[in-house]
């Protein structure tokens, strides 16, 4: 089994089995540019800097992908369907800790820097999920959205949406 | 020394004083800034979720709009708490598989039976009427079908434009009949034609409009429909209102040389007389329900069963005309006084579609001769 060493902001090392890595199209780009996939190129030897990913966030993401291995990697943006996508039980279970704090963020924008779709997707669909049925100030409470607008600002967007309500 | 140690007590005392006086006016000076801070946190609604090291803000507008997209219509209009998220929002495409603009024809019905019935009641649904259209700021009524949007409410014309802008629509149905007389009627005309002139900026799948029973004849033109065929993949029309045998052959042409986004257009109803004008364009005569041509198209023919709607429960039925012409199948026909025609045009996507169309049950090959 290959394994290439992916390396944290915080220079954390992860050994991590190459088959995994084919759910990022970032580090898969980087894999081959650096000819790690040669037979002649020491892999172990050559770690993979990911200076936008903290160590606690990355080892996240390994989580995620080991346990998503072998699923069909996304391939393009299709927002058409957005509305049917179902957060699996899993996913749904593996973000709820994170939920509504630093890390669940995080770990989306790392998914956006490493390009795992699916992560993602699941990722950004379970945020939605938690504004669903709320009210604004609800949502700004959950979420630290700060209030920046005018009283009056306020009133056209609340008559804006009292249909909604 | 005493004078000294006590100008310097004194002093001490002086100093501690002023330090005193100091102190407390820091104190003070902390107070108000920590109530300034403290009232202007208020102001901000700031919540422990914003102290985190990564708030939603933190994330990029890409991303914030990805999560925006997942989200029905009612929630992400709520979710547009601050200046950023508004703009997100209004930046971001999402996709609704089926939407609905539709009068609230349940209670247009009722209010038509109570005009028919009794004047008095006339003048109580004018002016529920016009207080539902005279607003520029809200001008319609929604109803929420089965994977619709809306409830009975009064909705923003703005917010109907901001929605209409960013989605893409499975399936979006247009349906204002229009109602009333006099000032009545040029507002659900206002109204209709506002959403109308939206419609070309949409991307849709499938269209369905009905048109105001006043509106159909005047707007209803060439130019709008080249409009619409560039927004839509299926088209359904109540009427061919004024087209013109020319401009159907334009739509034909675009249809045929896929320059266009249409792919099925049905026009419910369509004169006898343009049916067979833009049919002889295409170089097809109509004759007395025979077809002529010296082109290289197929024709079958087609009995198609309506739902019996007389007392006797007489099988109702009328004889389509199925001519394909290449890719494209034309269905259209007229009734028996040679007045009212009805047409459509499907253009198949593949040949093995073409083959399968052709081999409908019911079908009947007939001849096409050349003159």
């Amino acid at each position: 089994m290959v394994l290439i060493t992916l390396v944290s902001s915080d220079e954390q090392n992860f050994p991590v089995e190459r088959e995994l890595l084919k759910q990022s199209g970032t580090i898969e780009t980087l894999i081959v540019n650096m000819n790690l996939d040669d037979e002649d190129t020491d892999a172990a030897a050559m770690p993979i800097p990911l200076p936008n990913v903290k160590g606690d966030v990355l080892e996240k993401v390994i989580q995620w992908m080991e346990h998503h291995k072998g699923d069909p990697v996304k391939e393009g943006d299709n927002e058409d369907n957005n509305a049917e996508i179902v957060v699996p039980q899993w996913d749904d279970d593996f973000f709820k800790p994170a939920m509504y704090g630093s890390k669940h963020l995080e770990l989306t924008v790392a998914a956006s820097y490493l390009d795992i779709k699916n992560l993602l997707t699941l990722s950004c669909k379970a945020i939605s999920n938690t504004f669903k049925g709320k009210t604004g100030p609800q949502i700004r409470e959950e979420w630290g959205v700060p209030n920046e607008f005018t009283p009056e600002e306020e009133e056209a967007i609340r008559k804006e949406n009292e249909w909604s309500e | 020394m005493l004078n000294d140690s006590n100008l310097q007590s004194n002093g001490d005392k002086e100093t501690e004083k002023t330090n005193e006086i100091g102190i407390q006016s820091n104190i003070q000076s902390n107070r108000h800034e920590e109530e300034t801070i403290g009232s202007a946190l208020d102001a901000l609604c700031l919540v422990p979720a914003l102290l985190m090291t990564f708030p939603l803000l933190s994330l990029p507008d890409e991303i914030i709009g990805y999560i925006y997209s997942f989200l029905p219509i009612k929630d992400r209009m709520r979710a547009r708490l601050c200046k950023r998220l508004d703009n997100v929002e209004m930046q971001h495409k999402y996709f609704a598989p089926r939407f609905n603009i539709d009068e609230n024809d349940a209670k247009i019905t009722l209010w038509r039976q109570l005009v028919v019935n009794d004047d008095n009641m006339e003048m109580v649904v004018q002016r529920r009427a016009i207080a539902l259209t005279r607003s520029n700021s809200r001008w319609f009524i929604f109803r929420n079908k089965p994977h619709a949007l809306f409830i009975d409410r009064g909705f923003p014309f703005d917010t109907l434009k901001r929605i209409m802008k960013n989605g893409t629509f499975g399936f979006l149905y247009v349906n204002i009949t229009g109602y009333g007389e006099g000032e009545l009627l040029k507002d659900a005309i206002l109204c209709a034609w506002r959403i109308f002139r939206l419609l070309p900026e949409c991307n849709i799948d499938e269209l369905k409009i009905i048109f105001p029973f006043s509106l159909n004849k005047d707007e209803m033109v060439d130019k709008y429909l080249f409009l619409l065929i560039d927004a839509c993949c299926k088209l359904k029309l109540g009427c061919t209102g004024k087209l013109t045998a020319a401009g159907l052959n334009t739509l034909y042409k675009r249809v045929m040389d896929r320059t266009c986004k249409l792919y099925f257009i049905d026009f419910e109803y369509a004169p006898a007389g343009l049916l067979k004008e833009f049919l002889l364009l295409i170089g097809i005569k109509f004759e007395r329900g025979e077809l002529f041509s010296e082109r290289n198209v197929e024709a079958y023919n087609f009995k198609d069963v309506q739902a019996a709607d007389d007392e006797e429960g007489e099988e109702m039925f009328r004889m389509n005309n199925h001519v394909f012409d290449g890719n494209l199948e034309m269905i259209f026909g007229h009734d028996e006084d040679d007045t009212t025609g009805w047409l459509s045009m499907n253009y198949h996507r593949t040949k093995e579609d073409v083959v399968k169309a052709k081999s409908k049950k019911g079908l009947v090959r007939i001849e096409v001769s050349p003159q």
